[in-house]
């Protein structure tokens, strides 16, 4: 690495520690980390952040089949930042995952760990859940379908899988999602752990009693959003990301 | 003293289900070989969607093809007045897999000692 480069990549650091320390909004995280685009330069309140900046008029770019309107604060632009969040054709992630494509943002789940951002595939399982068991991320937002805006509406402090906000506890994540994976280990489905209704065959080969005893202890979790994240995140044993 | 037994789910599974089991027309499940163990699970569970055993048991008798057996009735009898109608309800509901499994493992048993019964003749 040469010398400008350092400086550069040192004050994109700094910049974006004092982002992190500082910024409120995931949008305003995740804009640390690009190259400053400007989508528009109309001054007001962004919708998405709350806060007073420079961007694109709201009404120009919103378009009919958005329905998040919950989620907005009042204001009469989208910032800069927050648009950089909702890109459908970003080089920036192409890059990230290696794809000559340009490549949605929502596609993508992202997790922010001190000046880390991941993006990650919902193939990537057991990577997401070792980024979010061995650290406290910054950002967690896990995407599962890849269709809906989430970051925008990312509370700080959560994992959010999909639009659900879950409170942070590894002990729970992890207790369920190693019954997920001797479940799913011995083929039953992740369908079947999530509603409770079993193919008898499967559970007569598994051994009823050995199947009881873990059934019993995912009934105490069925229906919270810590329990459809853990049994997301479950693999077959030796199963490798993508 | 006359103390009442509580009931286990095991119980429920040997003098309710299994006898409902046993009464299922023979022809119903020839009909639906592959798929009629999943019926009758299917079945006990929306049946058991009630207050009142007794409701149960009319419910599940319309929906599938069953013919109470008299020599089953002392069994299915002692359930149906056990006065536990809440908690067994309950289980018909949320353990409904678990318990029908005991039968069908209890049936598997029957099954497999007839045949070396017939065997060894």
């Amino acid at each position: 690495m040469n010398e400008q480069t350092e400086i550069a990549e040192d004050n994109r650091r700094s910049r974006l520690n004092r982002l992190l320390v500082c910024a409120g909004h995931p949008c305003e995280i995740l804009y640390g980390f690009s190259s400053d685009k400007i989508y528009g330069d109309e001054k007001g309140i962004c919708r998405i952040t709350g806060k007073e900046s420079t961007g694109l008029k709201f009404d120009d770019w919103v378009k009919d089949t958005f329905t998040d309107y919950a989620s907005l604060y009042p204001g009469t632009i989208i910032s800069n930042k927050a648009l950089f969040c909702f890109e459908e054709a970003s080089e920036l992630i192409a890059r990230k995952v290696n794809k000559d494509k340009l490549q949605r943002f929502r596609t993508y789940t992202h997790i922010v760990i001190k000046d880390k951002w991941f993006v990650l595939t919902k193939a990537q399982k057991k990577e997401i859940y070792d980024l979010i068991i061995n650290n406290e991320p910054d950002v967690c937002v896990i995407s599962d379908s890849g269709q809906r805006h989430l970051l925008f509406k990312h509370k700080i402090g959560t994992w959010q899988f999909e639009d659900q906000f879950i409170q942070r506890d590894k002990e729970t994540l992890t207790k369920i999602k190693l019954i997920g994976d001797e479940l799913i280990s011995n083929n039953f489905s992740k369908a079947e752990m999530l509603s409770g209704n079993y193919i008898q065959h499967r559970v007569m080969k598994y051994g009823i009693k050995k199947w009881k005893l873990a059934e019993d202890k995912l009934r105490e979790y069925r229906g919270s959003a810590i329990f459809d994240l853990s049994i997301w995140l479950s693999q077959k044993e030796g199963e490798k990301d993508e | 003293m006359n103390e009442k037994k509580e009931l286990t789910q095991e119980d429920i599974a040997m003098k309710l289900l299994f006898p409902l089991w046993e009464c299922i027309d023979s022809s119903y499940k020839e009909k639906y070989k592959t798929e009629v163990w999943q019926h009758f699970e299917n079945n006990i569970r929306v049946a058991a969607y009630t207050s009142k055993l007794n409701y149960f048991l009319s419910k599940i008798l319309k929906l599938m093809p069953i013919d109470l057996m008299a020599k089953f009735l002392k069994n299915v009898n002692e359930v149906m007045n056990s006065g536990d109608d809440k908690k067994i309800l309950k289980w018909l509901r949320s353990e409904t897999t678990y318990l029908v499994l005991q039968v069908r493992v209890l049936r598997q048993e029957i099954n497999d000692s007839y045949k070396l019964f017939e065997e060894e003749k």
